[in-house]
């Protein structure tokens, strides 16, 4: 089973995310804030992360160069950046600091998971 | 002459040569025996006889023909050189007729032959020889005084102009004295004088008449005067009188004519140059304007006037002699009539010759009007005694001159009253050269700016500089020299201590005029401004204060405006703020809604489905309602983001009908666009997207049948969309309402129109504010829309 780690502070985004996730038959592991994400990220080594950007403590940039640093070259874990109103010099940026896609908030409960499948370049339907 | 001659004064003396002493008793012995008284000396040489000659006076001398050979010729030469009125004898023994004709045409007086008989009549040769040696110095000396005679004649003919001619009518020849020849401008005797040589010279128009003047004279026999003129040769005219009489013979035959021609020239031209004169005199005098006359002021009447007394009086001079001794009393005036008696009539008396009295007088025109007169008045001729008899005067019509005083005087009249009036004051202000100073003129008013009366400074400007303010006398001198030196307007405020104790402030004003002395003349008007200067101060101090009101609001203003600016930034802070915490919640609304309808939370009935698409759908209009909110005020704050990138047309078109197309389908629309594949341009995306988006989501929701159409072209300097459709159109009366804010037009559709009611506001926002664009608009009412969006592009792009 592919898991998912969800880097969220807001619990109702949390519930609405990784319900949506685990309808579709995918494991999900939670974080609540930047640092959390990044020690489950390394222990848990999720298949894709979903990173929220502004976050109490380190943001999600931060988080995610965090866990870019201690990979290696050869293994890449997808991570996508959830985001408000991002720019399109921000979304740019991300893509140069290591995210491999991004979606824009307020989460579609519609489109969503089409979003993360075009990303991520996997069928995650069962 | 010795003693023994003169004692015998009466007695001849007479000298003898002769070598023969018989002969020369013989003689001694005659001249003894004679009734005169002979003195007689010999000589007995030649060498002696010129020794006695030379040394006595003698009255006679005989000589012998031939003296040892000292011949008689000899002796008769001798005497002649030294005194040739000596009567000289010869006595000889040779008595031949040839000796004695030859020795007589020498000179001699008479030849004696020596013999008794001849002898003894010696005396009374010697004798009628003396006698005739008198006769002729008594005819040549009358010759020689009718020599000078003539002369004087013809001197005094010259002198006279007056030559004289005698005609000889038997021999028909002319003279003519030297002074007819220079009359007549002929040489003498070069020209012989004749008759017609003498008519050729007269005046061709005058000749027939002096032709027949003589010719009628010798008819009547009777002597004529006549003047003509000549016309000389060389073209001269010359004037002359000529007087002629003729004498006759027993038989009444004429004889001889004589005649005088004078030369009265001269004296004509006098006579012209006098006639032109006197002409001259009668014309100034008739032509003056003036009246000139003589007044006998014994016998009180006008000797003469000349015609001014008619254009001086109306008169004419035969009426103003006929007034006779009236005239003065008649039309003098007679406030001036009295005067004349108690004034002028006694000056005439004690003034002295060439003394000129001059009085000013009224006469009555023969008008009516009265006329100013003046005359000026000398005395012409006194009697014996040296009282004035009569006056010669000139008298000049000055009425115009006293009219014009007159009017002078009104004119000063009227200016100083109304002069006095004026509170500051006008004046004159004189600066010599000797840098002395006054006020020649100065109206009343001087007194309110200087406390002076006119007469105290009308000599001397000091009182003036006395009572000048002593912090702006230095001001007012320099103003003034400046004014001096370039001639310009004097123009200057200065305050002057009135002697009450009272400072004021004042305003000259004048203009400086250069006098031919060098001197300077200003004309001008000096006024008390402190009035105005209170009210200049007040007004300052007014102005200050305002100025320091002014500063206090503008800070207050500034602080205000800072204040507002605080707000504003705050009202932005707060929208950000709110738009986050509204969105939030209403993000999970909407987000657990779409979960439950998907049926992830467990399954649900129809009924509820409907219903929390209720919920959806109001909860995405809220969230749509809330961004466009957000969105204009970010406008208006001029704060809104905007990026600038490459943005592919099909893109945006194929998101924009990904989200309207099922809205389209529902109601059957067709959507058409049309745009060429690959269309790039440098645009703000998200911007652009919701404008379009705008228009083609109204353009489906007012549309019932039909289609709508979307058109993006690029020239070269501009983005030109279009979406159009064949909906209800808009009435014209709403075009203007169209672009505001929360503005729904009434329409006759029947479902009710779901939308915000910024969509339009806001794409035009983002048209002029973001995209430096414009919004356009086409619309038939019932038939359908154009709404255009021209964006221009690479110019006003800000890069965000």
């Amino acid at each position: 089973m592919e898991i998912v780690l969800v880097v969220e502070d807001n619990q109702n985004n949390m519930r609405l995310i990784t319900k949506l996730l685990e309808n579709e038959g995918l494991q999900t592991i939670k974080a609540y804030s930047g640092e959390e994400g990044v020690r489950l990220a390394m222990e848990e080594k999720p298949d894709l992360i979903l990173m929220d950007i502004k976050l109490p403590g380190i943001d999600g940039l931060e988080a995610t160069r965090q866990i870019r640093a201690a990979e290696n070259d050869s293994h890449k874990v997808p991570i996508i950046a959830i985001t408000s109103f991002a720019m399109a010099g921000d979304r740019e940026q991300y893509l140069e600091e290591g995210f491999t896609g991004y979606i824009e908030k307020p989460i579609d409960p519609f489109t969503i998971i089409k979003e993360i499948k075009q990303i991520w370049g996997k069928d995650i339907s069962p | 002459m010795n003693v023994t001659d003169s004692a015998t004064q009466a007695s001849i003396n007479v000298l003898y040569i002769d070598d023969n002493k018989f002969d020369l008793d013989l003689v001694k012995d005659a001249l003894e025996n004679s009734e005169d008284i002979f003195n007689l000396t010999t000589a007995m040489s030649g060498p002696a006889f010129k020794k006695l000659i030379r040394e006595q006076s003698f009255d006679v001398v005989l000589s012998d023909f031939n003296i040892a050979g000292f011949y008689g010729s000899e002796v008769v030469e001798y005497v002649k050189t030294e005194d040739s009125e000596i009567p000289i004898i010869i006595v000889t023994g040779t008595g031949s007729e040839e000796v004695a004709v030859n020795i007589m045409r020498q000179g001699v007086c008479e030849y004696v032959i020596k013999t008794p008989k001849h002898i003894k009549r010696l005396p009374a040769i010697i004798i009628s020889c003396l006698e005739k040696k008198a006769l002729k110095t008594e005819k040549e000396k009358a010759i020689s005084n009718l020599k000078k005679n003539e002369a004087r004649l013809n001197e005094a003919q010259r002198i006279a102009r007056i030559g004289s001619w005698e005609l000889d009518l038997i021999s028909n020849t002319l003279y003519w004295s030297d002074e007819v020849y220079r009359i007549f401008d002929l040489q003498p005797r070069q020209v012989s004088a004749s008759y017609e040589g003498f008519l050729e010279n007269i005046h061709p128009e005058d000749r027939a008449m002096v032709d027949k003047a003589y010719a009628d004279s010798l008819k009547d026999k009777a002597p004529y005067d006549i003047a003509h003129r000549l016309l000389l040769k060389d073209g001269t005219i010359k004037f002359v009188t000529e007087h002629c009489e003729t004498f006759y013979d027993d038989s009444g035959k004429a004889v001889r004519s004589i005649g005088t021609v004078q030369d009265i020239t001269e004296h004509k031209q006098m006579e012209n140059s006098l006639h032109k004169a006197r002409l001259f005199n009668k014309t100034l005098l008739d032509t003056s304007p003036d009246l000139i006359y003589v007044y006998d002021i014994i016998d009180r009447k006008n000797i003469y006037s000349n015609q001014g007394i008619v254009k001086i009086l109306g008169y004419n001079v035969q009426e103003i002699q006929e007034m006779g001794e009236n005239i003065l009393p008649d039309l003098m005036h007679p406030d001036d009539f009295n005067n004349y008696l108690a004034k002028i009539i006694p000056r005439y008396q004690t003034t002295g010759d060439g003394e000129i009295i001059e009085h000013e007088y009224r006469m009555k025109h023969k008008d009516g009007n009265w006329s100013w007169l003046k005359s000026k008045e000398l005395i012409f001729i006194r009697m014996a005694d040296g009282l004035p008899k009569q006056i010669f005067g000139i008298t000049t019509d000055i009425t115009h001159r006293k009219q014009s005083e007159k009017i002078k005087e009104e004119l000063l009249n009227r200016f100083n009253k109304i002069a006095m009036h004026i509170k500051g004051v006008i004046y004159q202000y004189h600066l010599r050269t000797d840098g002395s100073s006054c006020f020649p003129y100065t109206s009343t008013g001087i007194h309110n700016i200087y406390g002076v009366s006119p007469e105290q400074v009308k000599e001397d400007a000091t009182p003036v500089f006395e009572v000048l303010h002593p912090d702006d006398i230095e001001k007012v001198s320099q103003s003034i020299a400046e004014s001096a030196d370039n001639l310009s307007v004097w123009d200057t405020e200065y305050r002057v201590n009135l002697p009450s104790g009272k400072t004021i402030w004042v305003e000259g004003n004048a203009t400086p005029q250069k006098l031919k002395d060098g001197s300077i003349l200003w004309h001008g008007y000096i006024d008390d401004i402190t009035n105005r200067k209170n009210i200049e101060k007040a007004l300052q101090n007014a102005y200050d204060e305002m100025e320091i009101k002014v500063d206090q609001r503008t800070k207050e203003l500034t602080q205000a405006n800072i204040r507002l600016q605080e707000l504003d930034r705050l009202k932005s802070i707060f929208i950000a703020s709110m738009s986050h915490e509204l969105r939030t919640p209403l993000n999970s609304i909407i987000g657990f809604t779409g979960l439950l309808l998907q049926g992830i939370s467990g399954k649900i009935d129809t009924e509820a489905t409907e219903d929390l698409n209720i919920v959806y759908t109001s909860s995405k209009h809220l969230l749509g309602l809330i961004n466009d909110v957000i969105d204009i005020s970010k406008i208006e704050a001029g704060k809104l983001d905007i990026y600038f990138e490459d943005v592919k047309i099909v893109d945006v078109v194929e998101e924009i009908l990904s989200i309207v197309s099922k809205d389209a389908e529902k109601k059957n629309l067709k959507i058409k666009t049309e745009f060429l594949s690959g269309l790039t341009v440098i645009s703000d995306k998200r911007r652009l997207f919701q404008c379009i988006l705008n228009l083609m989501s109204n353009a489906i929701k007012f549309t019932e049948k039909g289609d709508v159409k979307l058109e993006v072209k690029k020239t070269e300097d501009q983005l030109k969309i279009s979406v159009a459709d064949t909906g209800i159109g808009i009435k014209k009366e709403d075009l203007s309402k169209l672009f505001k804010s929360f503005i729904r037009l009434e329409t006759p559709m029947k479902e009710e129109i779901a939308g915000t009611g910024l969509g339009l506001y806001l794409t035009q926002k983002i048209m002029t504010n973001v995209f430096k664009g414009e919004i356009g608009l086409e619309s038939q009412y019932g038939k359908g829309s154009i709404f255009t969006l021209k964006i221009p592009l690479k110019q006003n792009i800000k890069q965000g």
